[in-house]
């Protein structure tokens, strides 16, 4: 017992960790189950045979493990949903970034009339619920011609004011004199962004391309209106086509299996995270630290 | 080659006016140091030649070519950063070709002209690698070779040494002045170190709240300030000051009384030739502007009691400090045998090295 007391404190003195900081560990371990527990279901739903979903004792992980709904996921064309997924999210995540740091820079390092007032203007804009503009903008693309195309998927996606933010607050702490070296060496706006400031921006642009994507590939709403055939699906809406008749055993089925396909769905998000964590943090905390 | 003329110049932002009506030619080929303390307007001056800042009045020329509206780029001049301001994502060979490729010159060209420079700084082993894997001093010679890459008729260089250790700056700063005799380039090097600025120099000027001082050879501002604030920030240690007042003012020659001063060996009155227009009456509080070295141990006909509060050794020689004259603090350069705090002292005055200071600031001895 005297051992364990003696290391607990010598972590504590290595880690720098109080007793005040114990309510701080406390919530942060509650917030951190709240979000891992769902998760922990939602695999281990999806490792389920149907029978298992609903039992009375509630089981974390599952007692026997079948991998049938996976198999049952790819009876539908989840593939083509996965790949106008990937475009929809690659391209728009793509483009938001590029017109993300283009506008950042622009808000952060130029200096022209009304500049803090058009960025008033882009964060205000975050007020604006979807669904106010939704209706008219899917008119809009209906009268074009354009709906169920990619770039009707695409378009609405291409602009985020999140990753104007993320980039401004970067280019705020940006070196002049680098920008100032890269003037008298003779570049111009473009080449000084494209060959200066974009390639140095790497941590806020990987920042808000893992949140964009998860975002974009998690993105219902809109493709749910604006795809009117099977083969313009993305993931998320033809997985919320598993809904099965409630009440009948294919109901408990359609869990499990929706389960396994939101499973697949989450992986790509969840790999670029913690494939671009280190980055991803250094970008969010320095957009925060300079705010 | 290129000859900077700036006439009239004023440049404010908002209600602030950083730099306030200066007129300077910098001749083709001159090695010219601003110095200045800091907020004085070295930089800014040097930013509104480089064209990164424009002149809310005033035209600079460049070989009698108005530069007005013409970018940085366009002004055939290269800039030293203080913090070198190398591109983090690019090899040192990228960096030092940085400013060729945007001119549109060959690869092949750049190349040839990027590892010429390199061998000049013999940087050469250094071009595969990233400013990150390098020490100060490597970066500054960096810096250095992306601009003499370039080939301009005019270096600016901004506070260059101010990052580097002592050993290196004095090291850095001969390469400088070699590097200057070699392209005989006209150069302009902002500091706010008077020694860097004493040592460098063709010709120093001194800035103060956005106005020029006064511009001269090293020798001239030390030997003959224009007032007493140059008389101040040139020389180290820094020129001692001691209050006076005026007792006799005869055509040509004022004669002063200094508190603290000894019964003179033929009991002459301390004297000093003036300026025919040097304004002074009767009573007039006025400085005496002494440097270390015409302050010393040597029987001399006018001498000070002072007593020692503290000395530093500097190396061959001692810096004796005596806080409580009457006349003010006293510094001065001892090189004898160790002289310790609370020692009492004779000093005598070489009045030849002294000067006098008006209530206005101005120097009016000659």
């Amino acid at each position: 017992m005297t051992a364990l007391l003696t290391r607990v404190r010598r972590y504590m003195d290595e880690h720098r960790f109080t007793l005040l900081d114990l309510p701080i560990w406390l919530v942060g371990m509650a917030v951190a189950f709240a979000w891992f527990a769902p998760f922990v279901w939602m695999v281990s739903t999806s490792l389920k045979y149907p029978e298992d979903v609903m039992t009375a004792q509630i089981e974390w992980l599952p007692n026997r493990i079948t991998f049938d709904n996976y198999v049952k996921v790819f009876e539908y064309p989840v593939v083509r949903w996965a790949f106008n997924s990937l475009v929809q999210a690659g391209v728009a995540t793509s483009l938001s970034v590029l017109f993300g740091a283009m506008a950042g820079y622009g808000l952060a390092r130029m200096r022209f009339p009304g500049r803090d007032g058009l960025f008033a203007l882009f964060l205000a804009s975050l007020m604006i619920p979807t669904e106010v503009s939704i209706i008219p903008m899917l008119l809009g693309f209906i009268k074009m011609g354009w709906a169920s195309s990619y770039q009707a998927l695409i378009l609405p996606s291409i602009g985020n004011v999140f990753a104007v933010y993320i980039f401004r607050q970067f280019f705020l702490g940006f070196p002049a004199e680098i920008e100032e070296a890269a003037r008298v060496d003779g570049a111009g706006p473009f080449r000084l962004f494209f060959l200066i400031a974009l390639p140095l921006a790497r941590a806020p642009a990987i920042a808000a391309a893992v949140i964009l994507f998860t975002l974009n590939w998690n993105n219902f709403l809109w493709p749910l209106l604006v795809t009117f055939d099977e083969s313009m699906k993305t993931l998320p809406v033809g997985i919320a086509a598993f809904t099965p008749v409630v009440g009948t055993r294919t109901q408990l089925e359609g869990f499990s299996v929706a389960m396994a396909a939101v499973t697949i769905l989450s992986v790509p998000s969840l790999a670029l995270f913690f494939l671009l964590q280190r980055y991803f943090i250094q970008g969010i905390s320095q957009g925060s630290i300079k705010s | 080659m290129s000859r900077v003329e700036l006439s009239g110049i004023t440049k404010r932002f908002g209600a602030f006016e950083a730099i306030r009506g200066i007129d300077l030619t910098v001749e083709d080929g001159e090695f010219a140091v601003f110095v200045g303390p800091s907020g004085c307007g070295k930089s800014t001056l040097l930013r509104l030649i480089c064209g990164l800042e424009v002149p809310t009045e005033g035209a600079i020329r460049f070989d009698d070519r108005d530069v007005r509206g013409v970018p940085p780029a366009g002004r055939r001049l290269a800039m030293v950063f203080q913090s070198y301001a190398l591109y983090p994502h690019m090899s040192v060979a990228e960096n030092m070709g940085f400013a060729l490729r945007m001119a549109g010159i060959s690869r092949a060209e750049r190349a040839v002209r990027v590892a010429r420079a390199a061998e000049t700084l013999q940087i050469t082993r250094l071009l595969e690698r990233r400013p990150k894997e390098l020490s100060g001093g490597q970066r500054q010679r960096v810096a250095i070779g992306r601009a003499i890459v370039r080939e301009p008729s005019l270096f600016l260089f901004d506070e260059p040494l101010s990052n580097l250790d002592a050993e290196l700056r004095v090291e850095m700063r001969a390469e400088l002045m070699e590097l200057h005799r070699r392209l005989a380039t006209t150069m302009i090097y902002v500091t706010h170190d008077q020694i860097e600025a004493m040592t460098m120099a063709d010709r120093i000027v001194v800035l103060r709240d956005g106005r020029i001082e006064q511009a001269g050879s090293p020798t001239m501002l030390y030997e003959r300030p224009a007032n007493r604030f140059v008389a101040s920030f040139i020389g180290s240690p820094r020129m001692n000051f001691l209050a006076a007042r005026v007792t006799r003012v005869e055509p040509g020659r004022v004669t002063i009384d200094l508190p603290g001063l000894l019964p003179g060996v033929a009991g002459e009155p301390l004297a000093l030739a003036v300026a025919e227009r040097h304004g002074l009456r009767i009573d007039d509080s006025v400085e005496l502007g002494v440097r270390s070295e015409h302050l010393g141990l040597e029987p001399r006909p006018h001498r000070l009691q002072a007593r020692i509060s503290f000395s530093e050794y500097v190396g061959g020689a001692w810096h004796l400090h005596a806080g409580d004259h009457p006349a003010g603090r006293l510094v001065l350069r001892h090189a004898g045998a160790p002289i310790h705090a609370g020692e009492t002292l004779e000093l005598g005055l070489d009045m030849a090295g002294c000067h006098l200071f008006a209530p206005s600031g101005l120097r009016v001895s000659v």
